[in-house]
């Protein structure tokens, strides 16, 4: 029926065409006799007719293919796979290709990927220049420098640079908002300046610096894009490829180059070879129009703008923004000097005087910021009258302001004098002596609030961490620093009690969000300052303060970074302020080491991790405060153990490059219930002092390993560097006598013991103690000491006095006594997993009375359980009577094997 | 990424056409190389008068994905026919993808008269178009069949005459009135959107 009808409605359709207009609506209208259906069915089709021409006459593939060519955004679609990266959406397309956001798959991370057009790529000459030219900036790993992380071919000869993905607004989109304050065009011009001058030290230069090559990120920081770009646009010069002699090339379309022209040096616009200089001038160029809102050199016509370039001088940046410092006027005409030679020479020469501005706008920001803080008598108006005194502080305004203005005036010329004295200084050649060793002496707090001490300790505590970075420079430790806080002594006999050639001093105030750091560096001899900077960040950008502290001072001393010191000290990490406030809470209360600051301290650290939970710092801190928790205070408390294991691998997991992570790994490790794996230990604390060589509590953990396998002389260096890392550490002093009671060296293990300041567990420091006068042959001390022991820790749960009770009444022939004492020690022992030193003595008891069977049992569970000490077994003479027996000679044997695989992974 | 050889896509195709969904997770990636190669031509290349040469690319790239005359095929209607299914399941996939990831998931058509004046059909009509075939399919299976082969295999009358055992005179009204019929759906599907 209904496959009837439509071979009915093909067939007059097919009829209709035939027919026009008035012959086929008479056709239609017999042929279907009165069936209205039909003929509507017929006529809506013959409707179509005129448009069906072209319809679908392109294959199906053709039209798929133009869609993908039309729109930008499906010439890559979502989820395609270049290489090991996955598109995720189009960013947007420039003159030189699309860039698409991606993400890197093996590294997990966010990549910006920039396809070429082809037309760049096409000739070779160009192409291998800028491959080449992207392999030098892929080197240069600035903070303002957007990263090329490599640059790939995709097939049908397209290449695509892949490098990291910056959010933001580019300066373009920016100055479309309105013009910058002064504050800030500075705070962007220093970083672009920055970032040129460490380019420009490479021996790159940019040649294309302009607003949309130049990024602000959402945290405000700058990132300038596309290095080594313009080696693709380039015309070679008129010599050939050797002649470095090239020239931008000059499109005529009007509109499509405007934006580059207007940045175009006159050595540029005339043709002419390119340097550094040229760069300057580009930045003078968006330095003013960040600041005037307009372009210093404007026209009609891309001609008319390189006349202007290249004849005219711009109007002074104070007809758009009055409140510019002249300064600031001096600065941009300079950098927009026509003749190269009258320019400022390096962007390095332009950064420093934008820096000082910089500086000295601060001060007198802050000195009004003071006088506004200074109390009035409006100080205690209640809301209701609040309006009245505003009303009156705005009356008081003019004049409070000539007031100011003096001050400020003032200041600058103290600190202009001061600035010149540092400069002088710092620009002098270095110092006779090297500096290998500084300590960063406890920032003061300038707020005057003690409450925000624990932000300055802080800050202390982040710039030593920045510099135990560098292991060519021996950093004192926080805790040695902390003893110096509000101190008297002079500079030179803090150096000298550290034994260290420079020392780092300074403050820290902080503004809300934003935190200003003055920092010295002096000589210990003489005094004298070698830098003197200021730094005014917002708090998200802590971590890269801390970097760019670590590498300005490295570079006053002249001391060189390895190459992935250098990687990491240029990372930039953005912190959430609030993570971070936590986050040093957490610190101050750390290391204040009692269990109430020890539970703070905890909580401090999981609201920083919930507040960020990408802080791997925070997760890492955790974990150390969680293994001081069980370690220290709450030994059963099981589930500390597994809390500090979870924030462990999480921390390592967020950035395997933590050394404070790779410490507390090492520590939970190398427990009983592990059955002490020292090889793995090792591992981790070498890594962690890898990552810092400042922190002496993996040197002195890393010790102690090495001492239970029997590599002394090994253990005493680490612990002789940790003490000079950090001379309170008073634990490594301990380990000292420990190391040389071990070597059987007892006289100097007695003296090393008895120099153990108090603070440390006197049952540990006492246990060897008595070993060491017992090894003496000073019994009767050794006794009496013991005795004491007892009286002030009866409960003696390791049965490690206990057992040394038994040698000592084994070795005077007392053997009952010392049955008792063994059967005392390890029922005392029992269910406690540290039990091999105890173990080791009851076997020293057992040999004493001359029992070898009971002996070597002993002495077996004491190296199986994590303590196969070989010199110590080889020389003890409390092992005397052992030493024919058969089994003692393979036990050896069979210890030294171990011993010598140990010293083989050093 | 390697071309396979005709005689391994044949086997894919076979075994596609026998209901082995995993061979479209292999075919698919050539056919997307393919539409690179012709978009990468299309982006700002194309000039005015080149329509020639573009028609012999899209050949080109059609005798690759579809080359026929390299493969010994006992039933080259059933080939044809497959090979041509298998392009519009891609084709249609594609455009679904992109028209989701541009549209954030709800598919904005193009207008009504735009569409009827379009002497192509666009990207985003592809889907429709798709969905129109089904229903014309169901009223005339061989016009359906037409329109794929056609259209979506890129198959000329002569071939697809050839394949279907009917004259090229029959091929062409067919296909005629299959477009007008696939027009008016089109048309009534966005009166009914709207």
């Amino acid at each position: 029926m209904k496959a009837e009808r439509w071979q009915h409605v093909e067939h007059l359709y097919h009829a209709a065409l035939g027919r026009g207009g008035e012959e086929r609506a008479a056709f239609l209208a017999e042929a279907c006799a009165g069936d209205e259906a039909l003929r509507r069915d017929v006529e809506s089709l013959l409707e179509y007719e005129d448009q069906a021409e072209n319809f679908i006459e392109s294959p199906a593939l053709e039209v798929a293919a133009r869609m993908m060519s039309e729109d930008q955004s499906a010439t890559m679609v979502a989820g395609q796979i270049i290489k090991h990266y996955r598109i995720v959406e189009p960013l947007g397309a420039g003159g030189m290709g699309e860039v698409y956001l991606a993400e890197d798959k093996r590294l997990a991370r966010r990549v910006a990927l920039k396809f070429l057009a082809a037309h760049f790529t096409q000739d070779k000459r160009h192409l291998h220049r800028f491959q080449q030219e992207a392999r030098a900036v892929a080197t240069l790993s600035h903070p303002n420098v957007c990263m090329i992380h490599e640059v790939i071919e995709t097939g049908e000869g397209r290449h695509c640079i892949v490098m990291e993905y910056v959010e933001g607004l580019s300066f373009r989109e920016r100055i479309a908002e309105g013009r910058m304050k002064v504050g800030e065009a500075l705070d962007a011009a220093i970083q672009v300046a920055s970032a040129l001058a460490a380019a420009h030290a490479a021996g790159i230069v940019h040649r294309d610096i302009k607003l949309d090559n130049i990024m602000l990120r959402r945290d405000g920081y700058v990132k300038i894009l596309d290095f080594g770009l313009a080696k693709l646009t380039e015309k070679f010069g008129p010599h050939d490829a050797e002649d470095e002699t090239r020239v931008l090339e000059l499109k005529t379309a009007p509109g499509m180059v405007m934006g580059t022209v207007a940045y175009m040096s006159p050595e540029q616009a005339r043709g002419l070879p390119v340097d550094a200089r040229t760069d300057v001038w580009s930045l003078g160029v968006v330095l003013y129009e960040m600041v005037a809102g307009q372009k210093p050199f404007a026209g009609a016509t891309p001609t008319d703008v390189i006349i202007a370039i290249a004849e005219r001088e711009p109007m002074p940046l104070a007809t758009y923004a009055p409140e510019v410092p002249t300064r600031l006027e001096r600065i941009v005409k300079k950098a927009l000097a026509k003749e190269r030679e009258e320019r400022y020479q390096t962007a390095e020469d332009l950064l420093i005087d934008l820096k000082e501005l910089r500086h000295d706008l601060e001060i007198g920001a802050a000195v009004e910021r003071h006088q506004q803080r200074t109390p009035t008598d409006g100080s205690a108006a209640t809301v209701s009258n609040r309006e009245r005194v505003d009303s009156r502080l705005l009356l008081l305004g003019l004049k409070r302001k000539r007031t100011l203005i003096f001050i400020a005036l003032g200041l600058l010329l103290i600190t202009g004098f001061v600035f010149a004295r540092y400069f002088r200084q710092s620009s002098k050649p270095i110092p006779p002596t090297e500096i290998k060793s500084l300590a960063v002496l406890p920032l003061s707090n300038l707020s005057g609030d003690s409450a925000q001490d624990y932000f300055v300790d802080g800050m202390t505590d982040t710039l030593i961490a920045g510099l135990a970075r560098v292991s060519a420079l021996r950093v004192i430790s926080r805790a040695s620093a902390m003893q110096y806080k509000g101190t008297q002594k002079s500079l030179g006999a803090i150096a000298r009690e550290l034994n260290v050639d420079a020392i780092v001093e300074g403050s820290v105030q902080r503004f809300g969000e934003r935190v200003q750091v003055n920092l010295r560096l002096i000589h210990a001899m003489g005094e004298q300052h070698l830098l003197s900077e200021t730094y005014n960040r917002d708090l998200r950008d802590i971590l890269t303060l801390q970097n760019e502290v670590a590498r300005t001072v490295t570079q006053a001393i002249r001391i060189k970074p390895t190459p992935q010191e250098q990687i990491r000290l240029t990372e930039a990490r953005t912190i959430n302020p609030a993570a971070y406030d936590y986050f040093l809470r957490g610190r101050f209360y750390l290391n204040r080491q009692t269990k109430a600051d020890n539970e703070t301290a905890i909580e401090m650290f999981e609201r920083a991790v919930a507040a960020d939970p990408t802080f791997a710092a925070a997760y890492a801190e955790l974990a150390q405060a969680c293994v001081w928790r069980f370690f220290l205070f709450t030994p059963d408390e099981k589930q500390w153990e597994e809390k500090a294991f979870v924030a462990v691998e999480k921390a390592l997991s967020l950035d395997s490059d933590l050394p404070e992570a790779h410490l507390a790994r090492g520590r939970l490790l190398w427990t009983p219930s592990n059955h002490f794996p020292h090889e793995r230990v090792i591992k981790e604390y070498r890594r962690a002092l890898g990552l810092n060589p400042s922190l002496d509590e993996a040197r002195n953990q890393l010790a102690l390993v090495y001492g239970h396998v029997g590599l002394l002389d090994e253990a005493l260096q680490e612990l002789e560097y940790a003490v000079a890392t950090n001379p309170s550490n008073t634990l490594a002093r301990f380990r000292v006598g420990e190391m040389l009671l071990f070597q059987g060296k007892y006289e100097q293990a007695l003296t090393a013991l008895r120099n153990v300041p108090r603070d440390v567990n006197p049952a540990l420091v006492g246990h060897q103690i008595v070993w060491a006068l017992f090894n003496l042959g000073r019994r009767e001390e050794a006794s009496a000491t013991l005795d004491q022991f007892f009286r002030d820790y009866p409960e003696d749960n390791r049965g490690l006095f206990t057992s040394l009770q038994a040698v000592l009444a084994a070795s005077a022939g007392q053997q009952r006594v010392a049955e008792d004492k063994i059967k005392s020690a390890v029922e005392r022992g029992k269910g406690f997993g540290h039990f091999h030193h105890t173990a080791y003595h009851i076997a020293c008891a057992y040999a004493h009375m001359n029992k070898p069977a009971e002996a070597m049992k002993w002495l077996e569970v004491a190296a199986e359980d994590g303590f196969p000490c070989y010199p110590l077994f080889e020389k003890d003479p409390n092992l005397n009577n052992l030493r024919q027996d058969a089994r003692f000679v393979r036990f050896l044997a069979k210890v030294r094997q171990q011993w010598e695989s140990y010293k083989t992974i050093l | 990424m390697q071309t396979p050889s005709p005689r391994e896509i044949t086997r894919l195709l076979v075994a596609w056409g026998g209901g082995d969904q995993s061979a479209l997770e292999e075919l698919a990636p050539l056919v997307h190389t393919e539409l690179h190669r012709l978009a990468h031509h299309y982006m700002g290349r194309e000039r005015p008068g080149h329509t020639l040469q573009t028609s012999a690319l899209v050949n080109e790239a059609y005798i690759r994905l579809i080359d026929w005359k390299n493969v010994r095929w006992q039933n080259r209607a059933h080939f044809f026919a497959v090979s041509s299914q298998l392009m519009r399941r891609i084709l249609v996939d594609f455009a679904r993808e992109r028209q989701y990831l541009k549209r954030g998931g709800g598919a904005l058509q193009v207008s009504l008269g735009e569409a009827a004046s379009l002497t192509e059909c666009r990207g985003a009509d592809l889907v429709a178009l798709d969905e129109a075939l089904i229903k014309l399919a169901e009223v005339d299976q061989r016009k359906g069949q037409v329109v794929e082969m056609r259209f979506f295999g890129g198959l000329s009358v002569k071939e697809v005459a050839d394949v279907l055992k009917v004259s090229e005179e029959t091929v062409m009204r067919d296909w005629r009135l299959a477009k007008v019929w696939l027009l008016r759906e089109l048309g009534r599907e966005m009166d009914n959107e709207s």
